[in-house]
């Protein structure tokens, strides 16, 4: 086969097809196999989408509409206003922040005789931003589809600074009640409720228990030295909180404040 | 040798002229084959559109546009396949209180093909998705879990071949690692069998047992990360076999599907369509009726409202 022939015929439609606006590359390889010839004609104009013009089936809206409805009536109740749009991000967010001030707060609330340390999350775990304006039950469930629970970690001080080195590694996780400087890949200046991390005590930690039990790659919490459970539902704690904050007068808030930076 | 050629013409122009929307003429008169695969992944029970208030995609999405979307293409295409590559539960209060129910049946009045399983299509645990099974007028089609001793024990099955206008599509599906993403409790006694090694047994056995023109693998695995780990990508420089690979997890957005080269330096696509049906992925392929020899143009497709 004359590959420069090849080139060239294309050439001729690249050409030509210029005049439709189309064929921004070709890739073009030819052996003798069966399936070894891709030409890949990759369109750099606007397409209209196909949707322009078409409406949501009507045949299953209907038969979504009595799902929608009975969620509805609970998921649609609004629990809250929030100052403005929590997202998540790295090294820290609001919505980070966010979900893991209230989970120490809340738990420090229904547990006051209980030490917590701090608290930390993945941000994989967190599905959704919360809306600025009204915040509704659905919103919540979005955030936190899961039906994690609240647990107490109880670590040893060498496992807490490989916990800690960890947050560092993936450049950041939702902490609350701890502050530390990313360097490289491992943390320091690390403060534990304003205070230094010492390594020869133990901390207790607030987390959720699929972390806990070595979800998103976190097998070593596996070597605890104490697991409390709490009964409380990650997502029943946000709920709770924003109830609360409402009935206050409160709109929530979130704020960022270099608990995690870069060095 | 000189087949090809007018074939690669033919191919060009074929696809030159999908702006104009005349194709089947074309195909009629150059003897081309199209076979439409459309595409979605990590839906994540999204089945209204995102509220209108949302921050990222406001009013996007929804399983009826969706739907008729897909419908109007099966009325303008002959020979379509529709594909879903896993974590179709969990994200919106759907899952929580219907326990992936409408999603299935959704998907069925969708007319989808098969779909794969993703990490979070354990979260009611593998007898919840067992539960569910029945609501699926499709089969889930995944190579890599061995299910023996679970609910799930021969209720997937690891490749299927589709015959579309004389044309041989053969179809298995990878899932993710379950271990450290998914609680043991939830998986149970599911076993992860090595995608790389089960990858070029299903490809080797749909290309040369099975006689298939086109090898597509539905992957849970991942496009790409930065750890050395398996994904799309490593799947697709060190397969054999492959042609396209539909992928999900790392919830990406690929307009085009991108072209990356297997371990005999061919061409093969990986495709993803984002997340949470905001996308339908489409990859067209035109297969020359005698050799077989197949071109292939891919877009996807935005769900979403005409802006008022």
């Amino acid at each position: 086969m004359d590959y420069k022939e090849i080139f060239f015929n294309l050439a001729v439609v690249i050409h030509f097809s210029r005049i439709f606006f189309l064929l921004a590359s070709v890739i073009l390889t030819a052996s003798c196999s069966k399936q070894s010839v891709i030409v890949n004609t990759t369109k750099v104009q606007y397409r209209p989408n196909v949707h322009d013009t078409i409406k949501p089936d009507e045949e299953i809206r209907s038969f979504i509409e009595p799902y929608k409805q009975k969620l509805d009536s609970s998921m649609n109740e609004i629990i809250c206003e929030s100052e403005t749009t929590m997202q998540k991000g790295q090294p820290e967010s609001l919505l980070g922040n966010f979900v893991s001030d209230l989970c120490l707060e809340y738990c420090q609330k229904v547990f006051p005789d209980s030490i917590i340390d701090f608290c930390f999350f993945n941000n994989g775990g967190l599905r959704n931003p919360i809306p600025a304006g009204a915040v509704t039950v659905r919103n919540i469930y979005e955030l936190m589809p899961f039906d994690n629970e609240l647990v107490i970690l109880v670590l040893d001080g060498a496992t807490t600074l490989k916990l800690i080195n960890s947050f560092a590694a993936v450049g950041g996780v939702p902490v609350s009640g701890i502050r530390f400087l990313i360097d490289k890949t491992t943390a320091s200046a690390i403060e534990i409720n304003g205070k230094n991390f010492e390594p020869n005590r133990n901390y207790h930690i607030l987390t959720s228990d699929y972390l806990a039990n070595g979800g998103d790659k976190y097998d070593f919490l596996k070597s605890r030295i104490g697991y409390h459970q709490t009964g409380i539902l990650v997502r029943n704690a946000i709920v709770d909180y924003c109830r609360h904050q409402s009935a206050a007068g409160h709109k929530i808030h979130s704020i960022t404040d270099n608990r995690i930076r870069h060095e | 040798m000189s087949s090809r050629r007018s074939f690669l013409k033919k191919a060009a122009a074929a696809t030159a002229a999908i702006g104009f929307g005349n194709i089947p003429t074309i195909q009629a008169k150059q003897n081309l084959i199209k076979i439409t695969i459309l595409h979605t992944n990590d839906v994540h029970s999204r089945i209204e559109p995102f509220p209108d208030n949302d921050a990222k995609y406001p009013g996007m999405g929804g399983a009826a546009l969706r739907s008729s979307i897909i419908k109007s293409i099966r009325q303008q295409e002959e020979h379509v396949l529709l594909f879903d590559s896993g974590d179709i539960f969990q994200g919106t209060p759907y899952f929580n209180f219907y326990l992936g129910e409408p999603e299935l049946k959704l998907m069925s009045k969708m007319g989808y093909d098969a779909a794969t399983i993703g990490n979070h299509d354990f979260d009611n645990g593998v007898e919840g998705l067992a539960r569910q099974l029945p609501n699926a007028a499709f089969p889930f089609i995944c190579a890599n879990y061995d299910f023996r001793g679970t609910a799930m024990e021969g209720k997937t099955i690891p490749y299927k071949v589709f015959e579309k206008g004389g044309i041989r599509i053969g179809v298995f599906g990878l899932g993710i690692e379950l271990k450290g993403l998914v609680p043991e409790k939830l998986y149970n006694k599911t076993v992860y069998l090595n995608p790389s090694k089960v990858s070029a047994q299903m490809a080797y056995h749909l290309r040369h047992k099975e006689k298939c023109n086109l090898v597509v693998c539905l992957s849970h695995l991942g496009f790409k990360y930065k750890e050395d780990k398996i994904s799309d990508v490593v799947l697709a420089k060190q397969s054999l076999n492959i042609d396209l690979i539909l992928g999900g997890h790392t919830h990406t957005f690929i307009d085009i599907p991108y072209t990356y080269y297997n371990r005999d330096n061919k061409p093969l696509l990986i495709a993803q369509a984002g997340w949470a049906g905001l996308r339908l992925g489409r990859i067209d392929f035109y297969f020359e009726r005698k050799s077989k020899l197949f071109a292939y143009n891919g877009d996807t497709v935005k769900i979403m409202r005409k802006p008022s």
